[in-house]
């Protein structure tokens, strides 16, 4: 008799088991005896039940003001709080090319447009309609401490100061060698006579990528000859403009801002690169280098005339609002001027606003949700 | 076997009647639950199998796509580039350069700890010291990983000459100071004349001891003045790391000291050799298996550790210059795979998500081929052990 | 040794000039016990050092995050006007500008919007939820004057911890001389105060650290855990029975052995990736749930369980089953009736340690999505949900100085779970463990 109670017991144990991993999870479970025994343990694929939060995915330097918007949203209304991932523009936009359907995230955001192989990729999968908001810019900084004279800088000094390999300096056209510049000075007789030392973002940063394209590709297109082999070998004229040297002058201080602080605070000499919301956070520490004569400042991020700016967006897919919970009025939320206005509480977070006019174009293809077409991209 | 065995006492005992209806449901019943335990048993095994099929089916295409050179041999490693370069060869050597770092600290950290448990101590003190040493096993490896990161590297940044300074006088004195002593010994002992020996040796070992001390100072010197320029490098994680190893290495250590047994060490001690020279000319030798297992499981914990390395190492993919230069920035195996599946592809086959299980798939050959190792010497030494 | 030993062990006693052994090993004897003590001096060294090195990971943290416990909080009255409350729907009224209303009467003098908005930073946005909260549930209180203790933002928290240093220049602080001001005068009144904070036990995520908490990690590790025990203790338990009684000594047996062990040997960052292939791409079940997270534990925890186990089978000391067996039962029923229950505490205790393991791991839940911003707390295992080691993983990254103090405490919260599974482990094995 024990012997059959003991037996039954595993058996039963195991089936429980069983059927967990191989049926899908149903919204109500929460008491384990109840799985055990209602599930019919189909093995195989899942069978997904509505999700009533909003998943997003995306770009590590919209999360922080995702986030803030999010958790406004979940306090403010009865909509469950919406959960979001930091996976990078690119790892985001591969989840969120995906498919149509609750398995899939709602909204990615962005710290670059989205490109026409994304669009199209998109357009395969069944993801047809998708809404395209522009939420603010971010501005890259080079900062140093507050104790040493603020830096003045042109794109093209930034270039030569942190390529791998720069035109040669005593004049062959066309001719690239390794990097010679070991001082600002070298680079540019204006700058101050301090060692080369900047500390900035590993290769898997999105920051990374801003700055590259942003400064490195200027400051490469200063130089006649690279700039038209953009038109010829868009690949060449990548590895010029992207690679940065690796004998020292440029370290890769890892994901951590905070270290970056640290490190610039006990040596004057030294530069960092970080988004500007950072660099707001930190005033007190650390201050902006001019980039082609203009202060990384709030207006003039906002008006574009500092030029190491880049536009931050999301992207939602139509389809989900009305399916998923909260989708509609999450949108409201970020399209507020509260929250991303000149005053909103976005801005008190680091994220430049847009100009009025760009602001209510992209409120209004929130709440109408405008559909892009790839072939704008 | 199917009695029927009546008992006349008027009652009907039935307890040890088994009839042949009962005889075969107790067979299967048998059948199904040894056999039921044996699927599950199996169950266990092929997961594992599973696992190391299925890392391999995602990490053979990208050896397809990209064969065996590039990654084993360049140290581009650019994954986001179109088109992409996986050279993995700086990261193979940042997951090595670390475990070898963090060996170099924890292996005689640890074997001297357990010899000390096991030999040295009262069992009064070990009944405190074993519990300390575990609980640094039940740290969790976020913490390790925040202390590195947001203690230690701080610290490393703004005061790394003179911690390594002082690391040096703690490590290297002792056993700077105990070579003079043997030295001096060595070189003397020779000599037959008793009084002449020792003046010879006591100005020996003064002179020994003089530029023992110049060496130390000269090289604390020049520790002192070493500016690391960033906290979060190898040198950072190899400490840390080596600290979680260390419990593994003392646990297994020991239990293999413990296994040599008495006799062994009670027939040294009767010949009479003193307690140092026991361990060192007895016990060391007859654990010694179990020692380099010790070794072999704490090396393994300490490449398969992602945390500590992912938030404390810097993530730079490049073989640092010079080659031994602990204080700059390197990126392991595992904090690669942690850190770039997010940028991924997830969905279909890529070159950059392949690449990840490919160096997935090295880590477990790795790991399989040192448990096997580790699992070979320990049931050799415990067949030499209780063989002989 | 050297070649003096050489010298004739057989003149014992008699001849002068030759040494006797004796002699010989007196001599070296002093010797021999310096090496002994500086031998001893060695393993001591590296013992104190592990202690040392332990001493100072738990000072530091101790340090930093004991802090976090207490949070500072101003008393505000608020004047709840029924002009700018709406009494059907109370909870959509604009609470921020009550708060603000209430703020401006303590300072009146402050005139500019610039300055206002400085004024307002001192004070939590979380202010105006409380306040929301508070309306909601007593809406009878609409008209009167409330007086509430609403947290403090996370700089003005840091000043009061001290960790904001007055005696730094202005432009290197993040709280400007005037606001400093501003703060004295709250002390002044007798209006802002450190308590106990309870934010921190009870509220999940946020964005803000003076309303940040772990109660959503510890759910979620909660729920887990759960998945874990309930999958991995009935696998590991049955294939430890099945190799300690009843596995033949063939090939096959060996086999699943050793793959057991190949098991323990694995990275924990593979099981990410099994995990992140296996359940989320083919099998799609959701991404950041417990059910996910406690599948892929379990996978880790099945080997600690299962070498438990048998550890603890193997105690049982052979009679007990020969008596077993002696009175009639067959093999079955003398592993489940007699050596099971025996054996049963042994196995409890390994699963507990296993637990605690499983507690404390971080890296193959970052590959299956735990890694998120997750504010509610989850009610089954199917929400979404961060777990204990990546709460504070997350939180380490923050720049937030008042992040660092709650990734202090929460670690502290896990180690103090953490001893305290380990110790029920211990204890158990102490009370039930027999010397057979």
């Amino acid at each position: 008799m024990k012997k059959t109670v003991t037996l039954a017991a595993f058996l039963l144990l195991l089936a429980g088991s069983l059927s967990v991993i191989g049926c899908g999870p149903k919204a109500d479970q929460s008491e384990r005896e109840g799985q055990a025994t209602s599930e019919n343990g189909q093995a195989g694929k899942k069978t997904q039940s509505a999700r009533d939060y909003i998943s997003i995915v995306g770009s590590s330097t919209v999360y922080p003001f995702a986030t803030v918007v999010a958790e406004q949203f979940g306090k403010t209304t009865e909509f469950k709080t919406p959960k979001i991932e930091s996976t990078g523009s690119g790892g985001g936009f591969k989840l969120f090319s995906a498919g149509v359907g609750v398995e899939h995230p709602d909204i990615t955001n962005a710290s670059r447009r989205i490109k026409k192989s994304e669009c199209e990729k998109c357009a395969e999968n069944g993801v047809t309609e998708v809404v395209e908001i522009k939420i603010g810019y971010d501005g890259i900084v080079m900062a140093n401490s507050k104790r040493a004279e603020p830096f003045k800088l042109s794109r093209k000094d930034i270039f030569l100061a942190l390529a791998k390999e720069v035109p040669d300096p005593n004049g062959v056209e066309g001719e690239l060698v390794p990097n010679p510049y070991k001082t600002w000075k070298d680079v540019n007789p204006s700058l101050p006579e301090t060692k080369i030392e900047v500390l900035g973002p590993p290769p898997t940063s999105g920051t990374r990528d801003a700055f590259v394209e942003l400064a490195m590709e200027a400051g490469a297109k200063e130089f006649a000859w690279i700039k038209a082999l953009k038109k010829e070998d868009k690949n060449a004229f990548k590895k010029i403009s992207h690679t940065l040297r690796e004998d020292g002058a440029y370290i890769e201080a890892g994901e951590n801002d905070n270290l970056i602080v640290q490190k610039l605070d006990a040596n004057a000499d030294a530069l960092g690169i970080f988004g500007f919301s950072f660099l707001d956070q930190n005033t007190d520490k650390i201050q902006g280098a001019f980039v082609d004569d203009v202060q990384p400042a709030f207006g003039a991020i906002a008006d574009g005339s500092y030029p190491l700016s880049r536009p931050l967006f999301f992207y939602v897919k139509k389809a989900h609002v009305g399916t998923i919970p909260g989708i509609a009025e999450y949108l409201a939320e970020f399209t507020a001027e509260k929250a991303w206005g000149d005053e909103g509480y976005l801005t008190e977070k680091g994220l430049i606003p847009m100009p009025k006019e760009e602001r209510e174009q992209y409120a209004k293809a929130a709440e109408e949700l405008i559909v892009i077409s790839c072939d704008e991209l | 076997m199917a009695e029927t065995t009546v008992i006349d006492d008027g009652k009907k005992s039935e307890a040890f009647v088994l009839s042949p209806e009962k005889l075969r449901r107790q067979r299967i019943a048998k059948f199904i639950g040894e056999g039921f335990l044996l699927v599950v048993a199996s169950f266990v095994a092929v997961v594992v199998l599973f696992i190391f099929y299925f890392v391999a089916v995602d990490a053979i295409p990208f050896f397809q796509q990209r064969g065996f050179a590039e990654f084993f041999t360049s140290t581009s490693w650019y994954p986001a580039d179109e088109p992409g370069e996986f050279g993995a060869l700086a990261i193979i050597y940042g997951s090595g350069m670390v475990t070898i770092g963090s060996a170099l600290i924890a292996v005689p950290l640890g074997i001297s700890a357990a010899i000390c448990l096991s030999d040295v101590l009262p069992f009064s003190v070990r009944q405190y010291a074993k519990p300390v040493i575990e609980m640094l096993a039940a740290i969790p490896s976020v913490a390790y990983g925040f202390f590195a990161l947001v203690i230690f590297a701080p610290l490393l940044q703004n005061y790394g000459g003179p911690i390594l300074m002082w690391a040096w006088w703690l490590i290297a004195g002792p056993f700077v100071l105990l070579a003079v002593i043997v030295v001096g010994d060595v070189l003397t002992s020779g000599n037959d004349d008793s009084s002449k020996r020792k003046t010879m040796r006591a100005v020996l070992t003064g002179v020994l001891s003089i530029i023992a001390v110049v060496f130390l100072y000269w090289a604390g010197s020049a520790l002192n003045a070493i500016q690391i320029l960033s906290g979060t490098n190898a040198l950072n994680v190899s400490l840390i790391l080596s600290f979680m190893a260390l419990p593994t290495i003392v646990s297994v250590s020991e239990d293999s000291l413990q296994a040599v047994g008495r006799e062994l060490r009670e027939g040294s001690y009767a010949l009479g050799a003193t307690r140092a020279e026991t361990l060192v000319k007895t016990v060391l030798p007859a654990a010694s298996s179990g020692i380099l297992a010790a070794v072999i499981l704490g090396i393994m914990r300490a490449i398969g550790e992602t945390m500590v390395v992912w938030m404390a190492s810097g993530n730079s993919s490049h073989i640092p210059d010079p080659w031994y230069n602990y204080l700059d920035s390197i990126r392991t195996l595992t904090a690669t795979i942690a850190g770039d599946m997010g940028e991924a592809d997830q969905v279909t086959g890529s070159a950059r998500y392949h690449v990840l299980f490919a160096m997935g798939l090295l880590l477990l050959v790795f790991s399989f081929f040192s448990n096997l190792i580790s699992e070979r010497i320990v049931v050799r030494q415990r067949k030499i052990l209780s063989g002989e | 040794m050297s070649s003096s030993k050489n010298k004739s062990i057989a003149g014992a006693s008699g001849s002068s000039r030759r040494e006797r052994t004796i002699d010989i090993v007196n001599r070296r004897l002093a010797k021999r016990y310096r090496i002994e003590k500086r031998f001893r001096f060695y393993g001591l060294c590296s013992i104190i050092v592990s202690m040392v090195f332990l001493a100072v990971l738990l000072t530091s943290i101790v340090s930093n995050g004991y802090s976090a416990f207490f949070q500072t909080y101003v008393r505000l009255d608020i004047t709840l006007d029924s002009a700018m409350l709406d009494r059907e729907n109370p909870g959509k009224s604009n609470f921020q500008a009550i708060i603000k209303q209430s703020i401006n009467k303590l300072y009146p003098e402050v005139e500019d919007r610039k300055s206002k908005r400085e004024l307002y930073a001192l004070f939590s946005s979380g202010a105006a939820f409380q306040l929301r909260d508070l309306v909601m549930r007593h809406p009878d209180l609409i008209g009167t004057t409330v007086s509430l203790w609403v947290p403090a933002d996370d700089d003005v928290d840091m000043l009061m911890k001290g960790y904001i240093k007055r005696s730094v220049a202005e432009n290197e602080r993040r709280l400007s001389d005037r606001q400093l001001g501003w703060i004295d005068r709250l002390a002044d009144q007798d209006r802002i105060e450190k308590r106990f904070n309870v934010t921190f036990f009870t509220a999940g995520d946020s964005r803000e650290p003076e309303l940040a908490g772990i109660w959503g990690a510890v759910k979620g590790s909660f729920f887990t855990l759960l998945v874990t025990l309930v999958l991995s203790f009935p696998i590991g338990l049955a294939a430890a029975v099945y190799l300690e009684e009843f596995a033949p000594k063939n090939l096959a047996t060996d086999f699943i052995e050793v793959n057991i062990n190949n098991l323990a040997a694995v990275p924990s960052i593979v099981f990410g990736l099994l995990g992140l292939a296996v359940f989320l791409n083919f099998f799609g079940m959701p991404r950041s749930t417990p059910l996910v997270g406690g599948l892929v534990l379990m996978l880790m925890t099945l080997p600690t369980i299962i070498i438990a186990s048998r550890a603890a089978l193997k105690a049982v000391p052979p009679s007990i089953r020969e008596a077993a067996l002696g009175v009639g039962s067959s093999k079955m029923q003398m592993v489940s009736s007699h050596v099971l229950p025996l054996a049963l505490p042994g196995m409890l205790t390994g699963t507990i340690i296993g637990m605690a393991q499983a507690l404390g791991e971080t890296a193959p839940l970052l590959m299956i999505g735990m890694v998120a911003f997750i504010v509610d707390i989850p009610g089954g295992f199917t929400d979404p949900a961060a777990v204990m080691p990546v709460q504070i993983y997350l939180w380490a990254d923050s720049p937030e100085r008042a992040f660092l103090e709650r990734t202090s405490a929460a670690i502290l919260v896990l180690l103090a779970f953490l001893v305290l599974m380990n110790a029920a482990a211990v204890i158990m094995r102490k009370r039930f463990e027999k010397r057979w």
